[in-house]
């Protein structure tokens, strides 16, 4: 089980810091693993497409295969995953009394990087001061919130597109 | 944390038994209904009354949804099966979503003493209104 959990926490770190580029011994480091199974989990993680090697110089670095339909879909999940083990989805319901939420933008087609913001649309009446600084941690992500009424009352037709082509966390958007 | 996940379940788990049909039941919980429905009508929505007429209006919602599954011989004992009903057996997926956002609602504002907004409260009430129509209608009540 605990070969697993080297793979899966050196594959978390590339979805978390998908535009990082590392030296085996880099990855030892960060991900605080041993070297031999930097060098074993490396080569699978690149089989799967997950990572990708470049060399420059006879150095060797590795970083996420992030054009891979295989890496996308991985870190699609992944991002959920995350979302929902952070409890944001769960305080948001709680605090907004069970408003409808879709996740959209690059976080929910896991194509984010390091600088990307978390778009969440909401549907509620009103406008709440949310605290959200405790879930930033833990996603290490900001947190970009839409409130709105409706979809209806979304009046940029691109922003109105983006989020009814979204994840919903909670509840149900009627477009119709 | 609920047992069922359909009206299949809640058959299986007796938490929906067959029951002959009982038309003055039925034509009593309608009554009821319909006389409180009256009352809270009369009541302008304000901050102050909100939560609590909305809680009126959900009661009303349950006497309805009662007797619809008791006129088809059913007697449920819990709320979410109602809303199986209306989702699995009628294939009213659009009533089982306002209703289960108004159970959610009462059930933060009953149990957990989570009140509502002003306006999330008020968007309720238009909901349980909405979901109200709908019953009469499959109840063949008159509208008012």
């Amino acid at each position: 089980m605990k070969t697993k959990d080297i793979k899966g926490r050196m594959r978390a770190y590339f979805f978390l810091h998908p535009t990082i580029k590392l030296r085996v011994r880099h990855i030892e480091r960060e991900v605080k693993v041993p070297l031999p199974s930097v060098i074993r989990y490396t080569k699978e993680l690149e089989k799967e497409d997950i990572l990708k090697h470049s060399e420059i110089a006879g150095v060797i670095t590795y970083s996420a295969e992030r054009t891979s339909p295989k890496f996308l879909l991985q870190k699609k999940l992944f991002n959920l995953q995350q979302l929902f083990a952070s409890g944001i989805v769960d305080f948001l319901v709680q605090e907004l009394s069970n408003p409808t939420l879709i996740l959209f933008g690059s976080y929910s087609r896991g194509e984010d990087t390091e600088e990307s913001d978390i778009d969440i649309y909401i549907e509620t009446p009103i406008f709440k001061n949310l605290k959200l600084e405790k879930f930033e941690r833990f996603l290490q992500r900001k947190i970009q919130i839409f409130t709105y009424k409706n979809i209806h009352a979304v009046e940029n037709k691109d922003l109105a597109n983006n989020i009814i082509n979204g994840i919903t966390l909670n509840g149900f958007c009627e477009v119709f | 944390m609920n047992n069922e996940s359909n009206w299949k379940e809640c058959i299986e788990n007796n938490s929906s038994l067959s029951v002959s049909s009982d038309k003055a039941k039925a034509k009593s919980l309608i009554d009821t209904a319909t006389g409180r429905n009256q009352y809270l009508h009369e009541n302008e929505i304000k901050e102050s009354n909100a939560n609590y007429l909305f809680e009126g209006y959900y009661s009303s919602l349950l006497e309805l949804l009662h007797a619809l599954v008791i006129l088809k011989g059913y007697k449920v004992s819990n709320h979410i099966c109602l809303g199986y009903y209306l989702r699995d057996v009628l294939k009213r997926d659009d009533l089982f979503r306002l209703f289960d956002d108004c159970r959610f609602k009462r059930n933060s504002l009953v149990y957990h003493g989570r009140k509502m907004d002003f306006l999330t409260a008020q968007g309720a009430i238009e909901k349980c209104k909405q979901l109200l129509n709908e019953l009469n209608k499959l109840l063949n009540i008159p509208i008012k």
